[in-house]
């Protein structure tokens, strides 16, 4: 058997653990709320996309109308009448926008605009239901009108994150203390978590790894790579909340977005943690 | 009956075959059976042929401005995917950073952040991110979920 020994390692130069106490080191949540809906789109986004759309319409083949609509039928009849038709081509006259190219009723020379006839249906028949007009749900909900950062409703199309007031130290993600009988920190994360908030929440933990570490010195935020004695270390876990809700009693907490965490916590602590933050 | 026949002039008897544009002679393809017909339908539609659009005939001008308009995309999308990567290695030495501390603290946090989670799966409560959000946007009632 081969045995292989980490002559490099610098590990092996450190005190080892015993000597660090267990109330030295906290366990940290990121909770996550994903996103609901879709991200908005910029303006350059949203003028790219329409090109390109344009581009694929005009360049599309022509719609095969004899085969979705039975020559003859009353179908096709009332999906003729709801075109517009283009200018066939009459000998002798002249046509401004070019002479027309025509095949299979449609223009050749620009996109093929299929009008989909409206049905028309009594109030009262059970038809008038599948033929209403779609409207759909507003993607600015009530949250976000009252700006109730308390809410799980509000920017939908953003990540949020959660973070609660410290008396102490600020606005910063919820962090638990380690207990001999709870000590795993994925375990205490979601435990300290759940007696905050309430047992009605749902989660779904990313990893046991932590994500990152925070290292306080006498309640000071100091460099993750710093290595003195009695640092206080956070250990931090991701998680995704599925569904249910945070509700503490007594504590200030809030679901933010990256930019709006920029402007509560403070500096310190938003460069220790920036790159958790999701951008979209 | 003969002589008659042969006194009506030999272009009339190809006019009646012609009412108003209207044909009313059969023509002279050999007619197919439906199953037939249907199967020649299903290939036009396939088939391109007659469905093509124009080609795109763009002037010079348009030319650079559809190269334009690209190279702005690209170079959108180039931004975009290396924010994306920096903010991914800035996160992943982080987990490196977090697990190496870890193991000088406390060997035991360590072993067990370490173990391999068999069989977790990705939660199908997460919904992917769609256009225009449900009726019910937040499901607050939560099912037990304790083991």
């Amino acid at each position: 058997m081969i045995v292989l020994k980490r002559c490099l390692s610098t590990a092996s130069n450190v005190k080892s653990s015993s000597q660090i106490p267990l109330n030295s080191i906290k366990s940290a949540l990121l909770l996550v709320r994903q996103p609901i809906v879709t991200p908005d789109l910029t303006k350059f986004e949203e003028v790219y996309y329409n090109y390109q759309e344009e581009l694929e319409r005009r360049l599309m083949w022509t719609f095969p109308q004899y085969y979705y609509f039975k020559k003859g039928s009353l179908s096709e009849r009332r999906f003729v009448k709801a075109q517009k038709g283009p200018v066939s081509k009459q000998p002798g006259v002249f046509f401004q926008k070019g002479i027309p190219d025509i095949v299979h009723n449609r223009e050749r020379r620009s996109k093929q605009e299929i009008i989909i006839p409206k049905e028309e249906y009594d109030e009262s028949s059970s038809m008038s239901d599948f033929n209403r007009p779609v409207v759909p749900n507003s993607r600015i909900t009530e949250a976000d009108k009252t700006n109730n950062v308390k809410s799980l409703e509000r920017k939908l199309p953003r990540t949020l994150h959660l973070l609660i007031k410290d008396e102490k130290l600020g606005w910063k993600l919820p962090s638990f203390e380690l207990s001999e009988k709870d000590k795993l920190l994925h375990r205490n994360a979601e435990a300290g978590m759940r007696n905050l908030g309430g047992e009605s929440i749902n989660t779904w933990t990313v990893s046991r790894k932590p994500t990152a570490v925070l290292k306080y010195l006498s309640n000071k935020l100091v460099d993750s790579k710093e290595n003195s004695e009695g640092l206080v270390r956070e250990f931090i876990i991701k998680s995704h909340i599925l569904s249910g809700e945070f509700s503490p009693k007594d504590i200030e907490y809030a679901w933010l977005t990256k930019e709006e965490i920029k402007d509560k916590v403070s500096k310190e602590y938003y460069e220790a943690t920036e790159f958790l933050f999701s951008r979209v | 009956m003969n002589t008659i026949n042969s006194k009506i002039p030999k272009f009339q008897s190809s006019i009646i075959q012609q009412i108003r544009g209207i044909r009313t002679k059969k023509s002279r393809v050999a007619t197919v059976s439906t199953g037939t017909q249907r199967v020649i339908t299903q290939l036009s539609v396939i088939s391109g042929r007659k469905k093509y659009p124009r080609l795109l005939k763009l002037s010079n001008e348009d030319r650079i401005r559809h190269e334009t308009i690209n190279k702005a995309w690209s170079l959108y999308q180039k931004d975009l995917r290396n924010e994306r990567n920096e903010q991914l290695e800035l996160q992943y030495n982080s987990i490196l950073n977090a697990l190496n501390d870890l193991k000088q603290v406390d060997i035991e946090l360590f072993k067990v952040a370490n173990k391999k989670e068999k069989g977790k799966r990705f939660p199908i409560d997460l919904r992917i991110p769609v256009d225009f959000p449900a009726n019910k946007v937040w499901h607050y009632e939560v099912k037990s979920n304790k083991k």
